[in-house]
This record gives C-alpha cells, structure tokens and sequence, in this order.
C-alpha cells in the first residue's frame, strides 16, 4: 500500500471529503447547466483564435513577407512563440511524470489539468512549426519517406529535423499519458449518467467500457509508471533539443554549450508559471478550491523560485563565458544585448526571471493567491522575452556590420500570436467542461493518506483500521 | 464473453474492508472471480495473488525495435543510399543521430505498450461494459463470486462477505 | 479431386505446335494496321511493337497539335537575312548567338556583345576585343538590355495621343515642314550629342530639304566648358582622351571620371591599370582628390580634401603658383585658402616630381577652371603625354552659348526634339516648353511619353538601340556599330529614317547606314587591307586610333584667357550630381537602377539631400537609422524648393549639400520612374556661357516628416550605438584589410600578417572531403573595385534576380546575390572609403548546409555551395545561420508566378509581372518560386556551359573558359575566378601566391571559396582605423 505520509503534512484535500462527495464535486464540472461565465470565456477566445486563423491564412496566402522579418533577421517571433508555447507545454508531463516518479501526492490536484495545458500548448508550437517556413504546403518533405525523386532523404544531422521528430513524440506520449489517465475517470462519469442516454454512450465510448477491474487497474497502474519513466527523459531531451537549434548554429549568442540546461529550467520555469495561471483561475470558477490547494500553490512556487534562479545563473553564465572565451564577436554579441538597441528586452528578461522569483523566499507572498497570480504573468512575460533576446538581439548584428539591421513585428504576426493565446485557451475551457479538471481516481487513492479528517484522525491516535472494528454492525444493513 | 455468467456480488464502502475481505477470501480458499473498485487500490493485486503484468516488457521490446529501426534508416539514407557532402560533415555522422534515436525509441516504446494495454484489457472505443454496479466508479468495492456453474455456493459466499463487512451481498446475472 | 484439363480449343487440348507458339505470343501478329499505313512505313510484318509505335506516334501527334498554343502569337521574330546575307546564323534553340554593337546614353559609351537566346536579347557583354573599354561595362549598360522590354514604351506613332500610321505621320509632318520653309519660318531640331554618322547623314538630307533648319545640341549634364577651354588651349573645341594608365600622379577636381563625368568605362579600365601592385611591380598611381561631394572617384582616391565648390578656383590657382613658380611660368593673383595650402603644396610638388605623368582634371562645367586645369597640365607637359588630343571625344558634344540663344529665341516655328527631353533635363525648361507650345509643329522622336512628348503635336517613337542600326563615332577615328539584335517588338522606327522620310528620302535604317558607315570608312577598308564590311561588323568596331598619344598646349593663350576673380561664397552652396545608377535620368524607368544601392549612402529608389556629418549633427539629424525611416528636408533656393530626405554622406564638404539629378520623372517616363525621388533640374543657373551644376546662398530646413528609404545598408559606418563602438573597429579590421603602399613594399603581407598565425591555428575533427576535378574559386581585389556596381546588375539580369521595390528594400530585404558594402574609416568629416563585393562565399564547411532540415542545400565536389530550390520548403535557418547573410528569402512572390494566381506582392513592386518585361529573364536560370531561399551560385550555367563546349571540343578546361556575369561586367578587372586546382591559373596565384589574399572570418574555419586581397593605399600615412562618429550617438 502507498507510503504513510507524516501526519504534520497539511491536507491536500480539504474538507471533510468521502470518495462520494469528490466524485460529485469534480463531476459536477461536466453536468448541469453550461455557466455564463464559461460561456462568455469560450466566446470570446473562440473569436481571438478565429482571428488568430485569419492572420495565419492571410500570411500563406501573401508570404511570410507579411511578416517583420528580414534577410538578416531571419527567425524572430515565429520561432520565439513556438519555443515560449513548447517550454510551456513542459510543466504538464513533468509534474504528472517527474512528480509520479517522486511519489509527490500533491501532483494528484493538478496533474490532469497541467497534462491538457501541455497538449494545447504543443498544438500552438507546432503551429509555429509549420507557418515559419516558406512553403507550408511542402512542409511535408521534412519526413524521411521513401519517395520517387529519389534517392532522397532529409538532413538528419539538421536540428530543425531532430525538432520535428521531437515535438511529434513529445506531443504523441503526452497524449496517451493523458488519456490512458482519463480512461478510469471517464468511466465515473459515464456512471453517474442515465444509463443508455447519449451522454452515457459518449463517455462509455470515451472510457472504452473501463469497469475498474482490479486486474485493469494493476496492469494501469504499471503502465503509467513506466510512461511516466520515459517521459521524463522525454520531457528533458525536448527541449534540450529545440535549445540546440541554437546551440548548433554559429551564431554569436546562439552558439553556447549551456544552452541545454538552460533552457530546460526555463521550460519548467514557465511551465509552471502558466499551470499557475491557469490553476488559480480554474479552482475559482471550477469550485475546486478543496482539491487545488494553496499547498498545491506553495509547491510549484518553490520549483518556480528554483528554476528561476537556475535560468538567472545561466544568463550571468553566458555573460562571463563571452567575457572569458577572448572571442570578440561573442563579446559584443552579449554586449549589444544588454546595451544596443533591445536592451529593454533584455533587461525585462533579466528583471522577470531573475529578479522577481527572489520574492517567492518569502513564505507569505509564496501562500498568497494574488501575490502568486501576478508573478505567474510576469515569468511568462519574462520567458517570452528571454527568447525572443536570444533570437533577435543575436541575429541583427552577427558578423559583417553590413548587414545589420533591425526588427519590429508586424500586426500580422502579433495577429498569430494572440490567436495561438485564443486557440490555447478555446482548447482548455472545453477541456474544463466536458472532461474531468481533477484526476477522480487518483484523488481518492490519496485519500486516506492526505485527505483532512484522516489526518486528524491520525492525529488523535494510532487506530489499526476504523472501518473494520464495528463491521458487525452493518450486519444490519438489509440485503436484496 | 457472449454468454452470461451469475455472480454473487459483495458491495464494501470502504477499501480497508475490502483489502481484508479479499485476504479472507484468499486464506479461506474461496475462488475471487474479480474485484471492483473506483480508483487503484494499493496491495490488492498482491492480496488476489495476481501474477505481475509483463507490460513493461512488450514497452523495452518496442523501445528496442525503434531504436534499430532509427539508427538503421538514419545509416542508409545517409552514409549508404544518399551521401552528401554538408557542410564538411562525416556522412556517418553517428552523433547528430543520437537525438532521433531516442525519440524514435521512446515514441515506439510507448505506443507500444499502451496498446498492449488496451489489448490485454480487451479495452477498446464502443464496448459494452459489463457493469455490476454504478457505484463501483464511484464510492463502493465489489468482491464477485462466479457461481454460473454451482450456485449453491452463493450461501456460503454470502454469510463470508456480510461477515467480513460488505454493505450489500446480491446475484447478478450479467 | 479430379485431374481434368480444361480446354478452350481443340488446339489447346492436342497441345499443337501452332499452338505453342501462338500462346507463347502475348498478342497475335497481323494486326490490321496496314489499312492506313502507307508503303513507306509498311514492314514485312507490322507486329504488336510497330503497331505501339504508330499508335504512340500518332497519339502525340495529336496531343502536340491540341495542346500546344500557336507559337506566333508570343514567339519574337526572327532577325533573318536583313540583306540576302547568311551572317545571322541559323537559330539553334538553347544555344546563344552573340552580336556585337555599341552601348551610347550620355557621356556613357562601350563596345559591347548582345547575348541573344531564341533571338531574344537577354543579357550584354563587354566586347573584349574592343580598345579602350577593352570589355568593361557600366551598371547602365548591363541594365539597358531591360529597358528593351519597358511596358511605358509607345507601340506606334501618336498625334495628339491619338495613334496614327506611319504613313499619315510622315506626310502631315513633312506638309507642315514644307509650309514652315517655304515661309522661310525657323525649324529647329533639339537633339543631345549624337555622334552617329546615320543620323547626321540624315540630318545632312533634312538640312538640303529644309534649308532653314538650324540643329542645337545640348547635353542635360553639360561639359561645355572644357571645349571651351580647349578652343583656347589646343585650338580646337575638343574633349581629349585622359591616359590615366599613363599618369603617376592624379589630381582631381570635382570631377568624376570613373563614374559620371564622360567616357567613364575607359578612364575606370586605364585608371585601374596601374593601381594594383603586384611583388615584382610594388607600384600605382596616387590619387589626389579635391571634392565638394563623395563620388565614388573620390572614394577610391589616396588622398581626399572637401572643398566647396566656389573654392575649387581659388584651390586650383593657388596649385597653378606653386607650379608656376618652379616652372616660370607667369604666375597668377595670390589666393589664401587657409588649410589647404599645405596639401596643395604637397601636392604641387608631387606633379612637378612627375612632370609629364600626370594629370590634373576637372569636371566642373566652368571655363576658368578649365582653363587653369589645361595652363598647369600644360606646365607639366602632360599634353601629349597623358592627355591624347588626337584621340577627342565626340561625346558631351552639348552647346550651352546655343541653347541660351535657342531659348530666348522666339521666331521658331517647328520644333524637333532628336533623342532629347529638354522640358525635363535642360537649364531653360520653362522657355522651350513654350517654344514648344507656341511651334506651328513640334514633333518627338521620345520611345516614351516624356515631359517634353507630352506637349508636342506628334510622336515617331524612335527603336530602342538593341533594336537599331548605326554607326557611331564615339572618338575620333573609332568607328563601333549598331546592329540589331531583334526585330522591333513594336510599330516603331529609327529616328534617322524619319528624318529622311520627313525629308521625302526614302530608305531603310540598314541602306542609310551601310552608305554612312561605308561613305566614311572606305579609307579604313583600304588600310584595314580585306577587311570587309561584314566582317567589320562582325567584329563590331573599326579603330584607326594611333596607340601614342599627341597634343600640344598653348600655354600663354590659356593663362591669359583666365579671369581671375573668385566667387563669392555665401550661405549653403548645393550640387547637383549624376547619380550613378541613373547619370542625368534617361534610363530612370529601368526598375534594375532604381533598385540598385548608390555605392556611397547604399540608398535606392530616391534622390536624397547628402549632407555633411558635423553638419547633420547640429541640424538634429541622426547617422543611423533603425527601421530605415529618415528625416526629410527643404532645400530654398533662389524662391524654388525642394522636400528630399536626408542621408548623411561622410566626405560631403562642410556647408555644402548634394543632390542627385535624374529623379522625379512624369508618369509617362513609366512605372519605376514616377514616383521616385524629386526632380532638381530646375535649380541649375546659365551663368556666364555655361551651365553651373552648384549654386550658392541655398537655405537648409530639417522637417518634421519622414521618409521611408530604400536602404542596403542601415549602419552607415562603423559607428556603434552607446559605448560599444570600438568593437565594430575591430570587426572592420578582420573584414576590409588595408595598408599603405610603403608597408606593401617592404612586405606583401602588409595588413594580412595575421594570417598566417590563423592558418597554423586551423585545426578540424573531421578529415572532409577534397575535390579531385575543379575547385572553382574567386577572388577580388579590393585595390581596384571602384564600386561603380556594374556587376551587381549584371549579376542582376544573368541570374534572374527579381526587383522588389521601394517598400520592400526599406525592410531590408534586397534580393541581390552580390552586393557590394562600404565600409568607412578615419574623420567623419572626410573618411577613408572601401568598397567590398560581397556575394556567396561559397565555404567548404558551409555553416548553411549541415542546418537545412531537408537536403536542400549541399556541397558540391567542385566547391560550389548549391541550391535545390524546388526542394527548399523555406525555414530560413540557412539564411541565420549564414555569417555572410549572402542567403535571400523570397518574401513575396515577386516575379509573378503563376501558381500563385491574385497572390502577388502587396508591395508596389510589380515591375517583373508583366510579359513583356519577363522576355528579359535568363532560360538557362530557374526563376525562384516564393517562399524559397535564393543565393549567388558562382554562375553555375556558366560552368555547365563551358563544360560542354570544351567537351564538345573535346579538350580540359582552360583557365579563362568560364567567366561569371560580375566579372565580365567588371571595368577594373577586381574579380577573377577559376579552377583554383589548376595550378598555371589565375586565381592558384593569387590564392598561393599572393600575400594580399585574405578570406573573411577565416580562423573560424569557413573555408571559403571566395578570397579578398588588402587595399592597399598610396599615403604616406599609414591607414588609420579610428573610427566614425561614436560622437553623435550620443546625440
């Protein structure tokens, strides 16, 4: 049976709760009447994304011309959304993979709404992926298939390649985690339905006809360890590889060794920045607030101070690495950063990463709902600020003084942009309604361990098992 | 599966029960036929004396095919059946591989195993589940008997569970 | 089971042998094809495979005569047999034949070769066997070939905007003619210089049938002064030829010889001649340059100084004392000019050290300054020597005396305007336009509808050069041809043939300048010995040109014919320039000019206000422009105005500013033309017998607007923002290097020492690939690239690069392969200049190749850097990761393909949409779709082509086979290219063993295919890299 957890812990359920109580609470996010303030949400994202749609339309029907960019500024908010939306999409399968690994119960509340956040978020990236390029209607050549021009392959030593094949597995895994996780808690609904009625038919579809079987829940149990062991290289190798987008190139401020790592902290970093964002929101209109706890909160403040810091070193990192390796266009590449033209950008970066999550050592402002809201907005300002540093401030003076420019977007771009936001959200307010926000199963099985009255009850005194000692007495109970 | 089976079913509100009741059942050598619950009870498997799943094992096994797969297209696409020059780069470059090989492996590994799962739990989108009761996704566990065959065993079934707790003791035919 | 045999026939069943052998026929013979297969084709047994043949034959027969539309509708005629002669071979689809003829616009002349392919021009050569220009080209020439296809081109004769026929033209115009000279009335025919034999034939017959035609040249920049001048020196109002090759030392005064001023192919190529030392020959000519604006003459000189131009007099006096003094000559009033006596000393005595190698030039159209320029050439003995009076141009033939009198005459009745536009680009605009309005006839023989055609009664649209036939006389005793290289796309005529035609002489172009070019060259024939008429043409040119230059000067006339007294400078003073891309804006409508980067502020698509730096400092203006967005300005002079944007020109002398003339045309003149830039023609002054092309007392007022520039090149100099700015020092240094002349001769590394620390310090993982074949490389010399950017059009029109418009270069997305940077060092107020060409560097370990995710680029085993574009799907990250940024992106589709239908370019930059214009582009060359990177591929179709030839002929490659498109453009011979493997080429010289050579980047191990050589300049100090204008950064 799962470990016993040390009765000074606080609950990270709250309430009284029996199993009966938690399935009606989380259920009852997917009955009743559809609320205003839902419907108002989803509207007005629907029409941000529809608009995020024309823009994409109106760039591959006139050129990525339409867009600010330029022949020395190659790559600027395309890919710098693209990263910001992949790095985001890492806190999902880290806390449900990483966090499951760790035996971190608190994982349990936010898990499966961090799992569909990391989905729509790759769906957004990718979305990037394919409109970057020229000729999105060829973009199919970036697959090795054995084709008749051939012979002719792909550039397997291209990390634009390793990219594509890492974002597909990434977004596949993170799928059948997340839906394999589903399965048991689609059943409950399915349950709590009439049955035979069409809502009974949708989820027994959904949940593929999961009965609970005990031998089911065996061979579950073990398969979501073990995807949770792969996904979590998974979750490091991908963005360790779209950082050696950059990392490869020659570029002076792309072509650092640190990279790596760096990236990967910031991807958690904003990952859970965003889960953050989404959470507070979602506990709120969701009624969830016994489930999502400031507990739940005060955790992911703590990765989000650690991580923070870890990306504010690797920026001083990379400054006294320029400094140290004697090579002038390394110098002035991270010189024209923090001086030329973006400096504003980077010290945003700087003040938004690395600054401001010092606040979170202070237990008071981690525990406090506004306090953490408003830092979760700052970090993913200050993450997308970071690449969209490394991208531009790198690319608009490299080597001939020629053919440096300048950049600035144009509404077409900021267009995609927003609607990425738009289609994001769209995804996660339908996730929020027709889909269980709280992973049912899992909550119950920590029940016992972190749920309130039990602790309290453990707290008194050490009783072998409650419910067995007066079993006699249901003797009474009549059956038929 | 087509054809019905009888079972004796006994209801328990509580996991704890539960867990005691099966290893009851288990010392007393009464044969479970299964058991329901609505979230993972942990040590029932080992309680019901339920072998370990070798799920893991079709996972390396598809891992292992992936990664072959990987490495082998990567080396005849382009060391064998187009070689360029790019940039000045080997052409059996086997260390800008590396990133592709482990994607190729964990994406394998893991399709793979899952739909290992869903084929040994016969799960699959429009099955028509047997479901012994509603509750069982919710509150409630169910230990059940198969009493298709000799259904005078249902006495003795009976006063074991309601001695061992179970809320509820009934048949059902399904 | 049973064991049956099934069978179908009874054949089958007994298994007879006709029937083995039938069944093991899959079809049977005898098909009954011979109903409509006559004997010819009838076989002794037409089976299954002749029976395919005749049915895949007429299959495609008939899909050919379906589908294929009607190739007379599109095709160009073909130019056959113009006299019964078999000259003009035979068309051989996807061969190219070469005509030579004769480039003339302005003072711009070359004796080119015409590529023809399907007998359609598409590109121009320089003709290598011709003297003088010797193949050099100019930015002009190479772009003309387009302005064949110009869509703002009139089809056919107008009267009054209506069209009409030529036979109506003829008689109404020669009707009116009749009148006017019968009535004794005054015709009057406006022509700029023509030095084409046909058309003064013609001229000739219009006189004798007209007798009261009076005939005034004008030239729209004029040089006037210097046959003036020369009428008192040498006694004849000539232009000589300047034998800079000849000359030690080189003296210039405003004027710019190499790109504008006249015959500027020749002086680039003599200029250059002796500017490049080599180890065995350390040696070249030094350069003294005294400018008011910078010109790219002034840019490649040694020694600079900015002067006003009302101190250009008074520098050059006090130069003639100096001179005098020593040469006892009388010596004229004693002028101070301050500062500058110092340099003038100095260089006074440098011209006395090479008393007969040297030579003192100067461009400005004023007598006096003519006069001083001819007494101290004269005193140094260069007549004859440098100067080759024998040799005078007939170019800038321009009277101003006579177009004052012309304007202020009011009795003309009949105005003919012969290849001129007089109500745009002369001094009196204004009083011809009313000539015109007032003329009993004006006629126009404009190919557009120019600001002048639009007021005249009738238009003769005369044929574009490529179209024509002529004989010119560019300099004395140099004949070159005109041939056609097409037949006339429209219902146009050779303004020569109207002219005789008006004259009621009939006859064809071809007659008219057969007898000319006969009538004057039967004593060449005779002393050319067989040399026949056709051959003469085949070869393009007949020179009777003696190679010793001859001349003398009468000194004493000269000085006394010069006046003394200096001009008065007050307020701004203001000149007005030949751009050089535009020169005085006849070819304003060619889109490959207007888009092509002026060599000095890198703008395109406007004339600017060029205004000093300290200058712009204090008037607010800032040097660098983030978004290319630059402040506009007004320009007051003499109560007219002009708004221009500003562009800080580094070198432009204090209280002085530059504009480009040229700009600003009518929408007739076409698409490209309209719109761009302001036209300052109107500002210039008749002032005592000449024109003057700068003025005094002009009011400066920075405005509030703004203009959005086409820029190449944002970072006018090396200056950085904030404090970084002594890290671009530092990038410069490894990028242009330079040295002077005295460090090159004490060691040939000079600048370049560090290389050979970078070469031992080179080091790889990887063993890479070698190439067994050719290793195709290129080298340019930085020491003889004057920018005049020749090879970028060329490259241009030979690789199909499209032209993207105003918009679209202000977002700094210039399609050009090669482009050529600039880079300055030293004092803002007057830098040190270099040019660098810059296209693909083709690198062995191309950072560009290992990152493109689908092959689309890779390396070939001869060195080239290769493009696969219908492979490229467009991720850029090629172009990110190209240190060079040589790498193109096609942002829209801007050559108007068709799979993208309605979706063009949003950008006004539709200039290649259109199908006329698209007869120019290369089909040996893929036209780029959008979406897809494009870059330099060292001309790659050359290579093939050469290949084959050689194959064909069956020997290896020579050195010299194959030649890009910038180098074949190249006036100066900056770039060579070849088979670095071979080891008795051009370029395994320069690559092995000349010390100058330097790649770029080179210890990050590139390995580029492309190799720079030192500038190396001829100062005594040695070239300094302090570095431009950290100061108004601040600012």
């Amino acid at each position: 049976m799962g470990h016993f957890e040390s009765p000074l812990r606080e609950p990270l359920v709250n309430g009284n709760k029996t199993y009966k109580q938690i399935t009606d609470d989380i259920v009852a996010g997917t009955t009743g009447p559809v609320g205003l303030l839902w419907l108002l949400a989803t509207g007005v994202s629907g029409l941000v994304a529809l608009f995020g749609v024309f823009c994409l339309v109106w760039t591959i029907c006139y050129g990525i011309g339409t867009w600010g960019v330029n022949s020395t500024v190659g790559w600027a908010w395309d890919i710098t959304n693209f990263v910001w939306w992949v790095g985001i999409g890492h806190a999902g399968t880290l806390i449900s993979a990483i966090l499951l690994l760790f035996r971190q119960k608190w994982r349990t509340g936010v898990n499966r709404a961090a799992e569909a956040m990391t989905i729509f978020a790759v769906i957004c990236a990718g979305l990037f992926v394919m409109l970057h390029t020229g000729r999105p209607w060829d973009v199919f050549f970036i697959l090795p298939y054995p084709n008749t021009r051939g012979p002719l392959w792909t550039n397997f030593n291209s990390p634009l390649l390793w990219d594509v094949f890492a974002i597909s597995t990434y977004l596949t895994v993170s799928l059948l985690f997340w839906y394999t996780g589903l399965v048991p808690d689609f059943a409950t609904i399915r349950d709590r339905a009439k049955l035979g009625s069409i809502r009974w038919k949708m989820y027994n579809f959904m949940c593929f006809g999961w009965v609970g079987s005990a031998k089911h829940w065996e061979r579950w149990e073990s398969l979501s360890l073990i995807l949770a062991g792969l996904a979590t290289p998974l979750v490091l190798s991908v963005h360790t590889i779209v950082s050696f987008d950059f990392a490869t190139s020659i570029v002076a401020g792309w072509h650092t060794t640190i990279l790596p790592p760096y990236f990967v902290a910031g991807a958690i970093f904003s990952g859970f920045a965003m889960v953050q964002t989404l959470m507070i929101v979602a506990r709120k209109v969701m009624k969830l607030e016994d489930y999502i706890t400031i507990t739940h909160m005060e955790s992911m403040n703590k990765v989000i101070l650690l991580t923070g810091t870890m990306v504010g070193t690797a920026y001083l990192t990379e400054l006294f690495v320029a400094w140290y390796s004697g090579s002038m266009i390394e110098q002035y590449a991270f010189a024209n950063r923090a001086f030329g033209p973006y400096w504003w950008a980077y010290w945003i970066m700087m003040s938004c990463n690395l600054i401001f999550p010092q606040f979170f050592w202070v237990k008071k402002l981690r525990r406090s709902i506004y306090f953490t809201f408003f830092a979760s907005i700052i970090v993913n300002i200050g993450m997308w600020f970071e690449r969209f540093v490394i991208i531009v401030t790198s690319l608009h003076r490299d080597y001939l003084p020629s053919s440096w420019t300048s950049y600035s977007p144009t509404w077409v771009e900021i267009g995609i942009y927003v609607g990425t936001m738009g289609i994001f959200m769209t995804l996660f307010l339908l996730f929020s309604r027709f889909f269980p926000v709280v992973a049912i199963a899992e909550i119950k099985s920590i029940l016992k361990v972190s749920g309130n009255q039990y602790r309290r009850d453990q707290m008194e005194e050490v009783k072998e098992e409650p419910a067995y000692q007066d079993a006699d007495s249901r003797l009474t109970y009549k059956i038929d | 599966m087509s054809t019905t089976k009888k079972y004796l079913v006994g209801m328990f509100d509580d996991d704890h029960t539960l867990l005691h009741a099966v290893d009851g059942a288990v010392k007393a050598g009464h044969k479970i036929d299964d058991v329901f619950t609505p979230f993972p009870v942990h040590g029932l498997e080992h309680k019901m004396g339920l072998r370990p799943t070798k799920i893991h094992t079709a996972g390396f096994v598809f891992g292992l095919t992936g990664l072959v797969i990987a490495f082998s297209l990567m080396a005849f696409a382009s060391a064998i059946n187009y070689p360029n020059n790019f940039g000045g780069k080997p052409l059996f470059a086997l260390p800008a591989w590396i990133p592709i090989m482990f994607e190729i492996t964990v994406l394998s590994a893991s399709t793979g195993m899952v739909s290992v799962f869903y084929y040994l739990c016969n799960l699959y989108p429009g099955k028509q589940p047997k479901i012994i009761d509603a509750r069982l996704t919710d509150d409630m566990f169910a230990i059940t008997f198969d009493i298709t065959k000799d259904s005078s065993l249902a006495a003795g079934f009976t006063d074991f569970l309601r001695h061992e707790g179970a809320v509820e003791v009934f048949e059902k035919e399904i | 089971m049973s064991n049956n045999k099934y069978w179908q026939s009874l054949e089958q069943r007994d298994e007879t042998p006709e029937f083995k052998e039938q069944a093991a026929k899959e079809f049977q013979d005898e098909m009954p094809v011979f109903d409509y297969v006559d004997d010819t084709t009838k076989v002794e047994s037409t089976g299954r495979r002749d029976f395919l043949k005749m049915m895949g034959f007429s299959i495609s027969a008939a899909a050919i005569a379906s589908s294929c539309k009607i190739p007379v509708k599109k095709a160009i005629p073909y130019v056959f047999n113009l006299d019964q002669s078999s000259r003009i071979p035979e068309l051989v689809p996807g061969i190219a034949d070469y005509f030579a003829t004769s480039y003339a616009e302005g003072g711009d002349f070359s004796s080119i070769l015409v590529k023809t392919r399907e007998n359609r021009p598409i590109k121009i050569e320089g003709n290598t066997a011709a003297p003088f220009v010797k193949g050099g080209t100019t930015a002009r020439a190479q772009a003309s070939v387009l302005s064949l296809y110009d869509v703002a081109r009139l089809t056919q004769p107008k009267k009054k905007g209506e069209s009409i026929t030529w036979e109506q033209a003829d008689s109404e115009i020669a009707k009116k003619l009749t009148k006017i000279s019968a009535e004794g009335g005054k015709i009057v025919i406006i022509s700029n210089t023509n030095y084409s034999l046909a058309t003064q034939k013609a001229l000739a017959t219009f006189k004798a049938k007209y007798p009261t035609t009076q005939v005034v040249t004008y030239d729209p920049v004029s040089l006037y002064a210097i046959r003036k001048a020369n009428q008192i020196t040498l006694g004849e109002s000539i232009i000589p030829t300047y034998l800079f090759d000849k000359a030690k030392v080189i003296a210039g005064f405003n004027c710019d010889f190499l790109g504008g001023f006249v015959n500027a192919t020749e002086n680039a190529k003599r200029y250059s001649a002796n500017r490049v030392p080599t180890k065995e020959n350390p040696n070249m000519s030094r350069h003294y340059h005294f400018q008011s604006y910078v010109s790219i003459t002034s840019a490649s000189a040694d020694y600079k100084h900015s002067i006003k131009p009302s101190q250009e007099k008074a520098v050059l006096m006090a130069l003639y004392n100096k001179i005098a003094a020593s040469t006892g000559a009388s010596s004229l009033a004693n002028v101070t000019i301050s500062d500058l006596q110092e340099s003038v000393n100095k260089l006074a005595a440098e011209l006395l050290a090479n008393r007969g190698e040297s030579i003192v030039i100067s461009g400005t159209n004023n007598v006096d300054i003519q006069l001083l320029t001819n007494a101290i050439n004269a005193m140094l003995g260069n007549y004859g020597s440098t100067i080759d009076t024998a040799a005078a141009l007939n170019l800038k033939q321009g009277n101003d005396e006579a177009l004052k009198a012309l304007s202020d005459d009011t009795s003309v009745k009949a105005v003919l305007l012969l290849n001129s536009n007089p109500v745009y680009d002369s001094v009196f605009a204004d009083k011809i336009k009313n000539i015109i309005t007032k003329a009993e006839l004006s006629v126009s023989f404009a190919d557009r509808l120019d600001e002048s055609a639009e007021l005249v009664q009738y238009i003769t649209p005369d044929n574009h050069y490529l179209e024509s036939w002529d004989v010119l006389e560019p300099k004395k005793g140099y004949i070159s041809f005109v041939q056609p290289t097409i037949n006339q796309l429209f219902d146009t005529r050779q303004a020569f043939v109207s002219l005789s035609e008006f004259a009621g002489a009939t006859t064809t172009a071809y007659d008219l300048i057969k007898s000319a070019g006969e009538g004057f060259t039967t004593g060449f024939i005779a002393s050319l010995g067989n040399t026949s008429w056709e051959s003469a043409l085949q070869t393009g040119f007949i020179n009777n040109v003696s190679e010793s230059a001859s001349g003398s000067a009468n000194l004493s006339a000269t000085v006394s014919a010069i006046n003394t007294k200096l001009p008065t400078s007050n307020g701004i003073e203001v000149i007005f320039y030949e751009s050089v891309a535009l020169a005085d804006g006849k070819e304003a409508n060619n889109p490959f000019l207007q888009e092509m980067p002026d060599p000095i502020t890198r703008t395109s698509w406007d004339n600017f206000i060029a205004l000093p730096y300290t200058f712009a400092i204090n008037n607010g203006i800032k040097a660098m422009s983030q978004d290319s967005t630059v402040k506009t300005a007004k320009i007051t002079l003499a109560n007219k105005e002009v708004v221009l944007p500003v562009i800080i020109s580094y070198g432009q002398a204090q209280d002085t500013v530059a504009i480009a003339l040229g700009y600003g045309r009518s929408q007739g003149v076409g698409p490209a033309a309209f719109g761009s830039g302001q036209n300052v023609y109107p500002f210039l002054t008749y002032d005592n017998g000449t024109v003057s092309y700068s003025a005094g007392s002009a009011a400066y007022e920075t405005l509030k607007g703004t203009h959005k520039m086409g820029m190449s090149q944002r970072y006018h100099t090396l200056q950085e923002d904030n404090n970084l700015y002594n890290r671009p020092r530092r990038f410069r240094n490894n990028i242009v290097k330079e040295a002077n002349l005295e460090q090159f001769r004490k060691d040939d590394t000079a600048g370049n020492e560090d290389r050979a620390k970078i070469k031992d310090h080179l080091t790889t993982l990887y063993k890479g690939y070698d190439s067994p074949g050719h290793h195709w490389s290129m080298a340019v010399d930085l020491n003889s690239c004057i920018g005049c950017a020749a090879c970028v059009i060329s490259c241009n029109i030979e690789n199909n690069v499209p032209v993207i418009g105003r918009e679209e270069m202000s977002n700094t997305r210039s399609m050009h392969w090669l482009r050529i940077d600039r880079y300055y060092s030293g004092d803002p107020d007057n830098p040190d200049v270099a040019f660098q060409p810059l296209m693909c560097q083709h690198c062995d370990n191309a950072p560009c190749e290992n990152v493109c995710p689908v092959n689309a680029t890779n390396h070939s085993s001869e060195g080239l850097n290769q493009m696969a574009y219908n492979r490229c799907i467009g991720t850029k990250y090629c172009a990110n990761n190209c240190p060079f940024k040589v790498r193109k992106f096609n942002w829209y589709d801007y050559q108007g393909n068709d799979s993208f239908g309605g979706w063009n370019d949003p950008t006004d930059a539709s200039y290649m949409y259109d199908n006329l214009t698209r007869m120019v582009l290369n089909p040996d060359v893929t036209v780029r779709s959008r979406g897809v990177i494009e870059k330099c591929s060292f001309c790659v179709q050359r290579i093939q082509a050469s290949k084959l030839t050689a194959k064909t002929e069956g020997r290896p490659l020579k050195d010299g086979d194959v030649k890009t498109a910038c180098q074949t453009a190249c006036p100066t011979n900056s770039i060579s290219f070849g088979d670095r493997n071979d080891k008795n080429s051009e370029i395994h010289r320069i690559f092995f063993d000349n010390g100058r050579n330097y790649h770029l980047y080179e210890e990050q191990h590139f390995m580029t295919n492309v190799g720079y050589q030192v500038k190396i300049r001829n100062t005594d100090e040695e070239p300094e890299f302090t570095f431009v204008g950290a100061k108004e950064d601040k600012a």
